[in-house]
């Protein structure tokens, strides 16, 4: 699992590639956290996420209740065919806004 | 019985000994030497009254010699005018003398007949007797007879006397012989053995004594004190010995006799009397030796307490060593040498048990530091050797190994390589035991090693061992091995042999030992040239290896496993158990059964075997990081088996959710034993089955449905794993039994 993270007026783009599982998620919360807190909006674009499992899931949601507590939205786009399928089975395409 | 009583008896059993010979000699010594005594003393007084009577009797004889010149001269007619002046004279002469008389001799009378005159005391007068012929015949009388026979003067023997004196008496007789030689008449004197009772009583020489008069045949005459009945008993003793016991009284009777008169002068002296002395002093005696006997006894049994004493504290002291306790200090006793020598030879005791103890400690810690240091060593030489249980997923291969070492450390060893290709492995037997073995053995691993991720082949494997420790090996060790490495996708076994105990191959064809060509051990001849052997091995193969600890194993009767017995069992196990680590360890079982757990050499197993490729076994610890494996894995079954891309995540998803569940979420997790995690490809089915030892743990228990519905402020963090295990599996399972927690889930592709 890399991250790469880009900052675009108050819009922060995370951009997530390979699998987020139990043994990248703690590393993707690690990495998020370091961020700092959120002046804007964020945006993860999942095109190059492979995988996620429930402990990935659990990373979106915390990230989620942080960036809602902050008062700003978090979007996930591009989610690929692979993950898709996850996101719509446990109700988290509604949760992100996925189109 | 204590010594001091004992002792104390002793001294009062000698002191009771002497005690009594000290009464007996005084009974008998000196009551001996007080009759002796006694005896002398009256001899000496009778002697006294002998010569005193013997004087008298003589001046009695004297005075009747006196009178012959005048008798001498008288003849018979003139006699009978003169007898009467002349005995008158006489009698006055003594008073001793009780009556005189001249007694003619018939012969020499015109007559021819008797005529004598006889003057006698009757009280304070004197009286003259005319006597002869018929109222006394005097010829026929002892004492007229017997001087006129010997022709001189002679006492007579004691008479009684009837017709003159009328009393118990001696005479005196003096024949008179005339101036013409003829003998004319007898001058007489009487004494009465009545006068002698004055003597007799001057003679009592103790108190009791009694004195008297015998004749010389024995016969009692007279007696002080008048007790005449005693005397009879008295004169008996004269006969028969010298003491005579009368009325329970002893008496010690002594006889002086008196010549000159024909008597014997008697004493009968009480012994009681006799021996005033040994009396007077026997109570007194007694007395004495009764104190000193219980004085002795005394101080004898205060003397022997005493000197028991330190005895007693060295006794105690002794016990207390006894016990343990060394740091006592032994009691001194100066008072006796041997004592103080025990109490010392103690001391010394004591002192060389402490020296010896902190010997011993000083060993024991010496040794601890050796065993402590074994320890070290063995758990480095463990840590030497790769896992005992090893599978390489991609290439189809388990592996199992088993080793237990006699001594702490040893010199068997077994080691595997992991190539991109092929797995390589060596087992290899030290010769000789111990930490020499296990120095040459860690030698040897890093060589193979080394040697192995190199990739080269099995023969030069061993040829560089064997020219490294040639090189260097002043002991002479040498190596029995074997090295070779399995390729799954030539699905080949290459094997190179030195001098080491056939392997046992299972394939299709069979269980049997490998026949490699012989090849001498490494270590002993540089330049060997060892050889290698190429073996199809394909799914279902095993290899089985092992060192001569196995078929060396001695039963109790001395007699070796053997390597037919030993391709029995190997085969039984091999056909029987479901995983090489069963094999391995139903092997090891066996030889310990039949060695009764007592093998002498080390013993290394090691169990290769190709499995089919139609499904994962895997063992995983209680971390997560198990699941990279795991799920390259599932990633390379999907390739092999070509399964669909969204099936191979999906079981991916499946497993990691499981396996992460049991991780995270067991209440009491047994870490001991890792998770089986087992996969089957059944009929366009994968069957996933995972077993863990922990406590009963039913994940599906609190499974409760997810809403996800729910806005972000309401959502769970939890219940999502089990939630999308559920969505996607066809069905899920989970049962309890035989202490396993045992889930099933089966996917559709």
């Amino acid at each position: 699992m890399t991250l790469e993270v880009e900052q675009k007026d108050n819009i922060t783009l995370i951009k997530v590639a390979g699998r987020l599982d139990t043994l990248t998620s703690r590393d993707f919360d690690k990495q998020v956290g370091e961020l700092g807190d959120f002046r804007g909006d964020l945006v993860i674009d999942g095109a190059k996420m492979e995988y996620i499992s429930s402990a990935g899931l659990r990373s979106f949601i915390s990230l989620l209740k942080k960036v809602k507590d902050s008062g700003h939205t978090l979007e996930v786009v591009n989610l690929t065919a692979d993950v898709r399928p996850i996101f719509d089975m446990t109700g988290f395409s509604s949760l992100f806004n996925l189109k | 019985m204590n010594l001091s009583d004992k002792l104390s008896l002793y001294v009062m059993y000698v002191s009771i000994g002497v005690f009594i010979a000290i009464i007996l000699i005084v009974e008998f010594y000196a009551a001996k030497s007080e009759s002796e005594q006694a005896e002398h003393i009256t001899r000496l007084l009778q002697t006294e009254m002998v010569s005193n009577l013997d004087s008298r009797f003589y001046a009695v004889e004297q005075n009747v010699k006196r009178t012959v010149p005048e008798a001498r001269l008288l003849d018979i007619a003139q006699i009978k005018q003169h007898t009467g002046d002349i005995l008158k004279i006489l009698l006055e002469s003594d008073s001793i003398i009780e009556g005189c008389g001249i007694a003619m001799i018939p012969e020499a009378t015109p007559t021819g007949r008797e005529w004598m005159e006889y003057l006698c005391r009757d009280k304070d007068t004197v009286t003259l007797k005319q006597l002869g012929e018929t109222d006394y015949n005097y010829t026929s009388c002892e004492w007229y007879r017997t001087p006129l026979n010997l022709g001189e003067g002679a006492w007579s023997k004691p008479y009684e006397d009837k017709g003159a004196g009328e009393c118990l008496m001696v005479t005196y007789a003096l024949p008179v012989v005339n101036a013409s030689g003829e003998t004319t008449c007898e001058v007489t004197a009487d004494i009465a053995i009545s006068m002698l009772d004055e003597e007799l009583h001057r003679l009592i020489p103790y108190p009791g004594s009694y004195s008297f008069i015998l004749t010389k045949d024995g016969e009692f005459l007279e007696g002080y004190p008048q007790v005449q009945q005693d005397f009879p008993s008295f004169a008996s003793a004269f006969q028969t010995g010298k003491t005579v016991t009368m009325n329970g009284t002893e008496f010690i009777c002594t006889f002086t006799p008196v010549e000159s008169i024909n008597i014997v002068i008697g004493t009968a002296s009480p012994r009681h009397s006799v021996a005033s002395v040994t009396s007077r002093i026997r109570l007194p005696l007694l007395l004495i030796l009764v104190i000193g006997f219980i004085l002795l006894i005394a101080v004898v049994r205060m003397t022997l307490v005493r000197a028991m004493q330190p005895l007693k504290r060295l006794t105690q002291s002794a016990i207390d060593i006894g016990n343990g306790n060394f740091d006592i200090v032994i009691p001194e006793t100066r008072r006796y040498a041997d004592l103080s020598r025990l109490g010392e030879a103690m001391s010394f005791m004591k002192d060389s048990i402490n020296r010896y103890i902190a010997e011993i400690k000083e060993n024991t810690r010496a040794r601890e530091q050796m065993e402590s240091q074994l320890r070290i060593a063995r758990d480095i030489q463990r840590s030497l050797l790769p896992a005992p249980e090893a599978t390489f997923t991609s290439k189809r291969l388990r592996l199992s190994a088993f080793q237990e070492s006699a001594l702490e450390v040893g010199g068997d060893l077994y080691d595997y390589v992991d190539t991109d290709k092929s797995l390589y492995f060596i087992i290899a037997d030290v010769s000789g035991k111990g930490i020499p073995a296990a120095l040459m053995m860690s030698y040897v691993k890093s060589l193979f090693h080394f040697a192995a991720q190199q990739k080269l082949q099995p023969s030069e494997i061993v040829a560089r061992i064997n020219d490294n420790m040639c090189a260097d090996n002043p002991n002479n060790m040498f190596v029995t091995l074997q090295v070779g490495y399995i390729d799954t996708a030539a699905e080949k076994l290459v094997i190179s042999n030195a001098g080491h105990n056939p392997a046992i191959l299972r394939s299709a064809l069979g269980c049997s030992y490998l026949n490699l060509p012989a090849a001498l051990a490494v270590g002993i001849l540089p330049n060997f040239p060892y050889t290698q052997q190429e073996i199809p091995f394909v799914a279902g193969d095993t290899l089985f290896m092992y060192t001569d600890g196995l078929s060396e194993a001695e039963n109790p009767q001395k007699v070796f496993y053997g390597q037919e017995r030993l391709l029995q069992t190997v085969t039984t196990a091999i056909s029987t158990q479901p995983s090489t680590t069963a094999i391995v360890a139903s092997i090891g079982d066996e030889i310990k059964k039949y060695s009764a757990n007592n093998y002498s050499d080390d013993i290394t197993m090691l169990c290769l075997s190709a499995f089919p490729n139609d499904g994962i076994s895997m063992q995983l610890r209680y971390d997560v990081a198990e699941l990279e494996p795991l799920m390259t894995a599932i990633r390379e079954i999907g390739i092999s088996d070509k399964w669909d891309a969204d099936f191979v995540k999906k079981i991916m998803l499946v497993a990691e959710e499981a396996v992460t569940n049991i991780i995270h979420h067991s209440p009491v997790p047994h870490p001991e034993e890792p998770i089986e995690f087992d996969l089957r490809n059944e009929n366009e089915r994968v069957v996933i089955t995972i077993q863990d030892h922990g406590a009963e743990f039913n994940p599906l228990k609190h499974d409760t449905e997810v809403d996800t519905t729910l806005d972000w402020e309401q959502r769970e963090i939890g219940g999502l794993g089990i939630f999308l295990m559920r969505r996607l599996s066809e069905s899920i399972g989970y049962r309890y039994h035989n202490h396993k927690n045992i889930l099933t889930i089966i996917l559709k592709s």
